[in-house]
């Protein structure tokens, strides 16, 4: 059976968690309590993936509750760090942890990472998945985006070959393989050059 | 039957609920609470069994590592009480296996 479309939409952690697992090199560390994890399944069980999405939870449980939660995503942070050796980490809560207010933005900060650490605010309860993803794409665009320097290295008369992007497609996105396939292949056909696209 | 026990792993582990099934246990059975899913990974390719017996998330990237598994839920769901379900629980076990030596062959 092959589902043609998703017919809800989950909590924006959910979207979060689709863009990191479309990029190379992003590590999502996400203050969840135990069960919070079935997310994995969607993207290891639906769209079949042949490993764990890139995401590491706290798992905490009722008894971590009455003890420094803080610290439990401190200490998941810094050993999604050391065990994954990400290029950028994405931190937040999901629906649940959001309710207990630990700040991981704040947290994450104060381990000093030389890496990019980039805090998501994911209102799950005024949001859903797609608006995740969006902020998200958003969030970690603005974060590590270089700034151009104005200058155009090309020749006034060269003929520069245009170039494209293509943003959007997602892990989980079930047609979006072959949307990305057919566009860049459209685009090829026109000239155009794709640099590069999630997935 | 023979099966020797790697390691039992729950997200939550009452022990006096769970008296009796712990009794059961072989000795010396390592028992993991809590879900250090990485760490969890680790022992399991440490061990490398011939069947794990896990969660939805964890099947199909085991499966792709090379491991044969099974899904904790099915054991759950189906009825396996009583003397006359017994070769319905030992089929739980068996058909992941067999499915590999057929893969394999």
């Amino acid at each position: 059976m092959q589902l043609t479309l998703w017919t809800y939409e989950g909590p924006p952690h959910i979207g979060a968690m689709r863009i990191a697992t479309a990029l190379q090199d992003v590590h999502y560390v996400l203050h969840a309590p135990q069960g919070d994890t079935y997310a994995d399944l969607l993207f290891t069980m639906i769209e079949r993936l042949p490993r764990r999405p890139p995401v590491t939870y706290t798992t905490f449980q009722a008894r971590d509750l009455g003890g420094d939660t803080a610290q439990l995503f401190k200490d998941a942070v810094a050993q999604a760090n050391a065990r994954f050796a990400p290029k950028a980490i994405l931190v937040g809560a999901s629906c649940t942890a959001e309710l207990i207010q630990d700040d991981p933005g704040g947290l994450a900060q104060a381990l000093a990472l030389d890496i990019p650490v980039v805090p998501l605010e994911l209102p799950a309860y005024q949001r859903k998945e797609n608006w995740g993803a969006a902020e998200t794409l958003y969030q970690l665009v603005r974060r590590v985006a270089q700034k151009s320097d104005g200058h155009n290295s090309n020749t006034p008369n060269e003929y520069i070959r245009p170039r494209c992007n293509i943003l959007g497609p997602t892990a989980l996105g079930f047609r979006h393989r072959d949307d990305v396939k057919e566009i860049s292949g459209l685009l090829h056909a026109l000239g155009v050059r794709c640099r590069w696209w999630l997935l | 039957m023979g099966m020797q026990l790697c390691e039992v792993g729950t997200p939550y582990l009452h022990r006096q609920h769970l008296a009796h099934e712990l009794a059961q246990l072989p000795a010396g059975t390592r028992l993991a609470e809590g879900q250090d899913v990485e760490k969890q990974l680790d022992r399991c390719r440490a061990d490398a069994p011939d069947l794990v017996v896990c969660g939805l998330g964890l099947a199909n990237p085991l499966e792709a590592e090379g491991f044969t598994t099974k899904w904790a839920i099915e054991l759950v769901f189906t009825p396996i009480q009583g003397y006359d379900q017994a070769g319905d629980l030992a089929g739980l076990f068996s058909r992941p296996l067999n499915r590999r030596l057929k893969l394999v062959a």
